[in-house]
């Protein structure tokens, strides 16, 4: 008999796992980048996820309330982007370089990140539908009940978030506000691109019927 | 000049304020932490399937495995050299 799932549980580990990776980021990069990292990874994100789940009906966690929704995902993406990110930079950067200064990693490290995010995702998205932490609503006829489209967002928030992190971190010289400024400017054009991206994506492997 | 930060010394009189970054990547803590995150974050939902008994696909969890066994022949490989 399966177990009920505990959701409590699961936000307070997310939120936790966020706040160590956020600590380490702050000590490794400063308060200026964390606060970037902090807008441009949970806040684009979370408008994205919400959207998925709220508006387009893709997906649901049951019985909780949008407000649950938005602090789980929140958090959660925060911890999975920085863990596969800076896991993506340590398979990429030489000694004495990081994703900041060796050049070609601003696009590399996000388009790793990404590959790392979705095959950590290919294994959690399974157990986590299996274990009813949340619903599918779209037909999935290809992975174990999980849609494409799923992965597809993964991929998508997965490379443009470190993406944007990427190229305002490397600003060294910029102060905190404006760091938080361009990264709150930064969240329209963001969206536009994941759905443009997401279209394409998604558009692409209905070409070939999958789902 | 050198002084030791986290475990490690640095040399300061060549390197500026704004590659500390990269210095802190080379500590102890900057190496594993990247790679205990990950491997907390993927054992984390090992347990919720275990918990649950969610694993109708037991060989899905290899899956997230390459990326960190390839962090970690890097680090070691760039830790020995370095």
């Amino acid at each position: 008999m399966a177990v009920a799932p505990n959701f409590t549980v699961l936000l307070l580990i997310g939120i936790l796992f966020a706040l160590i990776v956020l600590a380490f980021l702050c000590w490794r990069f400063g308060r200026a980048d964390t606060l970037a990292f902090v807008v441009v990874t949970g806040g684009f994100t979370t408008v994205m996820d919400l959207i998925s789940s709220f508006v387009a009906r893709n997906y649901e966690y049951p019985g909780k309330s949008p407000l649950w929704v938005a602090t789980f995902i929140f958090f959660g993406w925060i911890g999975v982007c920085g863990g596969c990110l800076l896991l993506a930079e340590g398979i990429l950067a030489r000694p004495g370089r990081d994703m900041l200064t060796q050049p070609r990693l601003w696009w590399q490290v996000p388009l790793l990140t990404a590959g790392v995010a979705v095959a950590l995702d290919l294994f959690a998205d399974p157990v986590a539908v299996r274990a009813g932490y949340w619903v599918w609503l779209v037909p999935a006829t290809v992975y174990h009940g999980i849609p494409l489209l799923n992965y597809v967002g993964w991929f998508v928030l997965m490379f443009l978030a470190p993406l944007a992190w990427i190229l305002i971190a490397r600003n060294r010289r910029w102060s905190l506000w404006r760091k938080a400024m361009i990264a709150v400017a930064a969240l329209p054009p963001l969206c536009v691109a994941s759905v443009l991206l997401s279209l394409a994506l998604n558009g692409t492997i209905r070409a070939f019927g999958w789902q | 000049m050198q002084s030791r930060v986290h475990g490690w010394v640095q040399v300061k009189s060549g390197a500026s304020q704004s590659e500390d970054h990269v210095r802190r990547r080379e500590t102890r803590l900057g190496r594993w932490f990247p790679a205990a995150a990950y491997l907390a974050n993927y054992l984390l939902w090992v347990a919720t399937g275990i918990h649950a008994r969610a694993f109708d696909f037991p060989w899905l969890s290899i899956l997230p495995l390459p990326a960190l066994i390839l962090y970690l022949v890097r680090s070691l490989r760039n830790g020995r050299s370095a």
